[in-house]
């Protein structure tokens, strides 16, 4: 029996795995352990990451516009964010 | 130019960010004061009058609301394809967090605040429980290290202020355990601003739409197993459902609880846990504008006073939505 991490709690592991990354390129790794569910949708995922923000789990390093002129911001993991990691369990997938 | 117009869009996007957060915070309010009179209506009602206790009713009402609202949420988790991260969060401290907040906001502080007004009267109770945005504030800039400007303090106190002269009444009887009242109402007021810090840290982890299931759920639990058994609540419990228009206002009611819930808990991530505690506060307002409206109050200078206080305090509270961009940290 395998334990996911909630997706919040996911994301915030994966970018503190990665340097940074966008929500294309988070959606993208996350497919095969979330992918049949619905929750994971670039809106929801853009929320949690906004709120991680804000929080200052997360910090924006600039972006670029995309072809349809929306706006893709680059997240990195602070160290605020990093000493959350403690909070992993100990034995999970 | 490239740049530019990025920072443009970034900027914008933070702005709308910290806006939908404090609208979210507001609506959450609004729904609290509808939820509040549909409540009343019910536990107006028998069999609530029924109880071995003066608080009994409300406690029971207080159970089955929490409870309703937990169904509801947990089929908005479903719909919304999020019902596998109950589970999963349950496994994580974070997640084990935002149930004892469950045990701080619902039990604790509902009882704190219904024996509270037994004991020290509604007048005295009331006002001290209204307090619970001062002690979120001053616990989430303690803990979180939330960044909360003079402004913004002074929007809290004015929304605090107002919603005590709304819900002010004479004071009236004799109560000879008044100093144990009071300590009860004080416990309500820490109790709500404790669930406020801890869920939000515990949200920072876990999604606020499950955090606010599990709140829910938990809360429902510890009134049902813990409480109810200690003042007769089981068998006013028993007698609710044969009353159909008490359940129909009762599950109205959980409906309303459940999205005011959801968009608190939303709120607290995304504005932080002093604005938003201090626009759910203006409940006091909504409330007293839908009691006016279906006649159950009529309009007095202190009532016109708390609803000037708690509108003035709202909009020093949501004055700068640019301080959100940030919320914690050094200012």
């Amino acid at each position: 029996m395998t334990i996911r991490l909630p997706l919040r709690f996911r994301l915030l592991e994966l970018l503190c795995e990665l340097p940074s990354a966008t929500v294309p390129e988070l959606m993208a790794r996350l497919q095969r352990e979330y992918g049949g569910e619905r929750q994971l949708r670039a809106s929801v995922l853009l929320g949690h990451l906004l709120s991680l923000r804000a929080a200052g789990l997360l910090e924006d390093r600039g972006g670029s516009l995309d072809s349809d002129g929306s706006l893709l911001l680059v997240f990195a993991a602070t160290e605020a964010g990093r000493a959350r990691l403690k909070y992993l369990p100990r034995r999970r997938s | 130019m490239v740049g530019a117009e990025v920072e443009q869009a970034r900027a914008r996007l933070q702005l709308s960010y910290a806006k939908r957060g404090l609208a979210t915070a507001l609506v959450s309010g609004i729904l609290w004061g509808l939820d509040g009179v549909l409540l009343g209506l019910a536990v107006a009602r028998t069999p609530f009058i029924s109880g071995r206790h003066l608080f009994t009713g409300p406690l029971v009402g207080s159970a089955l609301h929490d409870g309703l609202a937990g169904v509801y949420l947990l089929a908005y988790n479903l719909a919304t394809g999020r019902w596998r991260e109950l589970g999963r969060s349950l496994a994580t401290r974070p997640g084990q967090l935002v149930c004892l907040a469950a045990l701080f906001g619902g039990p604790l502080a509902m009882s704190g605040y219904l024996l509270g007004i037994s004991f020290a009267g509604a007048a005295y109770a009331m006002g001290i429980s209204a307090l619970y945005p001062v002690v979120g504030a001053l616990m989430a800039q303690l803990v979180l290290k939330e960044r909360i400007t003079a402004r913004a303090w002074l929007g809290i106190i004015a929304c605090v202020a107002g919603a005590i002269l709304i819900g002010y009444v004479r004071p009236e009887g004799s109560h000879p355990h008044f100093y144990l009242g009071i300590g009860l109402a004080l416990l309500s007021a820490v109790g709500w601003g404790i669930e406020g810090v801890i869920s939000t840290f515990g949200m920072d982890m876990v999604d606020p739409a499950v955090a606010i299931n599990l709140r829910e759920s938990a809360s429902c639990a510890i009134f049902l197993v813990a409480l109810l058994p200690l003042v007769g609540g089981w068998a006013v419990l028993a007698r609710v459902p044969a009353n159909a228009p008490v359940v129909g206002i009762l599950a109205a009611a959980a409906l309303v609880g459940a999205a005011s819930y959801l968009l608190w808990y939303l709120a607290f991530s995304m504005c932080g846990v002093a604005r938003t505690m201090s626009l759910n506060i203006t409940y006091a307002l909504w409330g007293l504008l839908l009691s006016w409206a279906i006649g159950e109050v009529r309009l007095s200078a202190n009532l016109a006073l708390g609803a000037l206080v708690v509108t003035v305090g709202a909009a020093l509270v949501v004055a700068n939505p640019r301080e959100l961009v940030r919320l914690r940290g050094r200012q």
